[in-house]
C-alpha cells in the first residue's frame, strides 16, 4: 500500500479509473524519500486536520431543559493556497551534484521540475495533483438538552477498497451553553471541545482536538454564528515505497499548521431541516456546509 | 402559533437565504469528472554486474539487451512515453576472498557496436576499505557517453533500435600491482516520462484537459 492511493478516495470523488490512476501517480513519487517526502505531504496533513475541525457547530444556542437532537452530514473544503502548492526540494543521491529547487507539493501542479546534473543526467522533482480544493464529508449526530449541554458524535466505518483498508472516523465532543448563566446576553454563547480520530487502513492515522468559544444570533429562520477556536492535529503517514530497487518503509509524523481559527457562518432552519455554511479563516482556511435533520432549541 | 407565524414571515423576508439553499444543493453537481493530462514518470534501475579477479590492468564487459530494459519498465497501457533520461550512475562493490586492493581507478565506456566507444566516466576513484555506504555515486559523468546510453535505452523502449550494447569497465588497483577480487555492480538509474489521462473532479482541480 502506498500513500497516493490513500488520498484518491478524496481526490477522485467517484470519478472513474481510481485504481488505474493510483499506480501511475505513485510511480512518480518514487523520486522522494526522507525530508522531501515529508514536505511534499505536509499540505495534505494540514488539509485533513483543517477539514476535520470544520462544521462542528452552526449555532451557539443549546437547550437548557428541552430535548434536542439532529443527525446529518457535514461537508468541508480546504482551500489550497499558493504557498501550499510548492516547497523547496533537494535532489537525493546518487544524483550529482545535489541541487535545490521549488517543486510541487502533493497539491501542486502536475508538471515535474527537471534538474540537470553531471554529464547531462536529469533528476525530476515529481508533480502533484493540481488540487485547489480538498473536500471531506462526515456524518454527525447531536444530542442535547441536559443542563445546557450537548454531545456531538461523528462516526463512520467503511471499506470501500481492500487495498485502501478500512476508513474509520470517530469524533466525540461536548458543548455547554454559557448564555444560560447570563440572562441579558445579547446573543447565545457556548464553549466546547471536540476530539477526533481518523484512520485509513494502516496508512493514515490522524488525531485532532479543537477547543472553542461560539456565539450566535437567531432571527426567524436564520441564524448567524461565529466562533474562535484553538486547534491542533497530527497526521501519521506510514507506507512502503520502492527506493533504488528496494522496498523502504517510510513514516512521517506531520503536525498540522492550524492553531487558531475564526469561523463565521449562516444557518437556515426550515421545519426539521437545517442547512448551514461557514467560512473558517486560519492558516489552512476551509469552507464548511452542513445538512441536518432534527429538532433544535428555539 | 406565534412561532409558526414568525417562521412564515421570516421566510418571506429572506429570499437570499433560498439562493443559499439552492447553491448548496447544486454543489455536488459541480463535481463532474474531466479527463486531465498528468505528466508522470517512472524511475527504475538496470544493474550490470562484473566479477573482477586478477592483478594488473583489467577490462570487463557487460551486455545490455532490449528485454533487460523493457522487462524492468512498468508503465500503464494507456501511458504515452514522451522521453527517457539517465538519472544517475552508481557503483556497488562487494569485495571477495583474497582481495588485496584498497582502491581502484575505473573508467567506463559504452559500446553500441557500430562506432567508437564513448566514455561514461574516466579514472573514477573507488575506495574499497572503510566503505559504509550502500553505493558510490559517480559524480563526474561524461556527456557523450551518457547521451549514447540514453539514446540506446530510448531505442529499446520505443523499439526503433533494439540492438544490444556493451558497457566496458576498465581499470587497475591503486596502487597498482595488488590482486583485485570483487563483485562490482554498475547501477544505471533511468527515468521514463509519460503522459496519461486520468479522470479528475473538474471543480476541485486545475489540470490540463486531455485532448487525446
Amino acid at each position: 500500500m502506498r500513500v497516493p492511493r490513500a488520498i484518491l478516495p478524496w481526490l477522485l470523488l467517484g470519478c472513474a479509473a481510481v485504481a488505474a490512476g493510483a499506480d501511475s501517480l505513485e510511480n512518480s513519487l518514487s523520486a522522494y524519500s526522507g525530508e522531501n517526502g515529508r514536505k511534499y505531504m505536509q499540505p495534505l496533513a494540514d488539509a485533513i486536520v483543517a477539514n476535520l475541525n470544520s462544521g462542528l457547530f452552526s449555532t451557539a444556542a443549546i437547550d437548557g431543559k428541552g430535548f434536542s437532537f439532529s443527525i446529518g452530514l457535514a461537508g468541508m473544503v480546504a482551500l489550497i493556497g499558493d504557498d501550499q502548492r510548492t516547497f523547496t526540494a533537494t535532489t537525493e543521491a546518487p544524483f550529482s551534484p545535489e541541487q535545490s529547487a521549488e517543486a510541487p507539493t502533493i497539491f501542486g501542479t502536475t508538471e515535474g521540475v527537471p534538474l540537470t546534473g553531471t554529464g547531462g543526467t536529469v533528476y525530476t522533482l515529481p508533480g502533484g495533483f493540481d488540487v485547489d480544493k480538498f473536500p471531506t464529508a462526515v456524518p454527525q449526530m447531536m444530542i442535547g438538552g441536559l443542563r445546557g449541554t450537548e454531545a456531538l458524535v461523528r462516526f463512520a466505518a467503511a471499506t470501500p477498497d481492500e487495498e485502501f483498508g478500512q476508513i474509520r472516523l470517530l469524533g466525540l465532543g461536548v458543548r455547554h451553553s454559557l448564555s444560560q448563566y447570563w440572562a441579558r446576553a445579547p446573543l447565545d454563547l457556548a464553549a466546547g471541545v471536540f476530539w477526533q480520530s481518523f484512520r485509513l487502513g494502516d496508512i493514515v492515522d490522524a488525531r485532532t482536538i479543537c477547543l472553542g468559544l461560539q456565539g450566535s444570533l437567531t432571527k426567524g429562520v436564520l441564524t448567524g454564528y461565529t466562533g474562535l477556536a484553538y486547534e491542533s492535529g497530527t497526521v501519521d503517514l506510514e507506507y512502503t515505497q520502492e527506493v533504488a530497487g528496494e522496498e523502504v518503509e517510510l513514516a512521517y509524523d506531520l503536525d498540522a499548521a492550524n492553531t487558531m481559527r475564526w469561523t463565521i457562518g449562516l444557518a437556515l432552519e426550515l421545519a426539521f431541516v437545517r442547512l448551514h455554511a461557514d467560512y473558517n479563516l486560519a492558516s489552512q482556511s476551509t469552507i464548511a456546509v452542513g445538512l441536518g435533520f432534527g429538532h433544535w432549541k428555539h | 402559533m406565534r412561532r409558526t407565524l414568525n417562521r412564515v414571515r421570516g421566510a418571506r423576508r429572506i429570499a437570499p437565504a433560498m439562493a443559499f439553499v439552492l447553491a448548496a444543493l447544486a454543489l455536488p453537481g459541480l463535481l463532474g469528472c474531466e479527463k486531465q493530462v498528468f505528466h508522470l514518470f517512472v524511475d527504475f534501475s538496470h544493474e550490470a554486474a562484473y566479477e573482477f579477479d586478477g592483478t594488473g590492468p583489467f577490462t570487463y564487459s557487460a551486455t545490455v539487451t532490449s528485454p533487460d530494459i523493457k522487462d524492468e519498465l512498468d508503465i500503464p497501457e494507456d501511458g504515452r512515453i514522451t522521453r527517457v533520461e539517465i538519472k544517475a550512475l552508481s557503483l556497488r562493490v562487494d569485495t571477495l576472498e583474497g582481495n588485496e586492493a584498497v582502491a581502484l581507478a575505473l573508467t567506463g565506456r559504452i559500446d553500441d557496436r557500430t562506432g567508437p566507444l564513448d566514455l561514461l566516466f574516466e579514472n573514477q576513484a573507488v575506495p574499497l576499505v572503510g566503505l559504509d555506504v550502500p553505493y558510490i555515486g559517480l559524480n563526474a559523468l561524461i556527456e557523450a557517453g551518457i547521451t549514447k546510453l540514453r539514446n540506446k535505452i530510448n531505442g529499446f523502449i520505443d523499439e526503433t533500435n533494439t540492438a544490444a550494447f556493451d558497457i566496458h569497465v576498465a581499470g587497475d588497483s591503486v596502487p597498482a600491482g595488488q590482486r583485485v577480487h570483487l563483485l562490482l555492480t554498475l547501477v544505471v538509474d533511468i527515468t521514463v516520462y509519460y503522459d496519461q489521462c486520468l479522470d479528475m473532479p473538474a471543480a476541485l482541480t486545475n489540470g490540463e484537459p486531455c485532448e487525446w
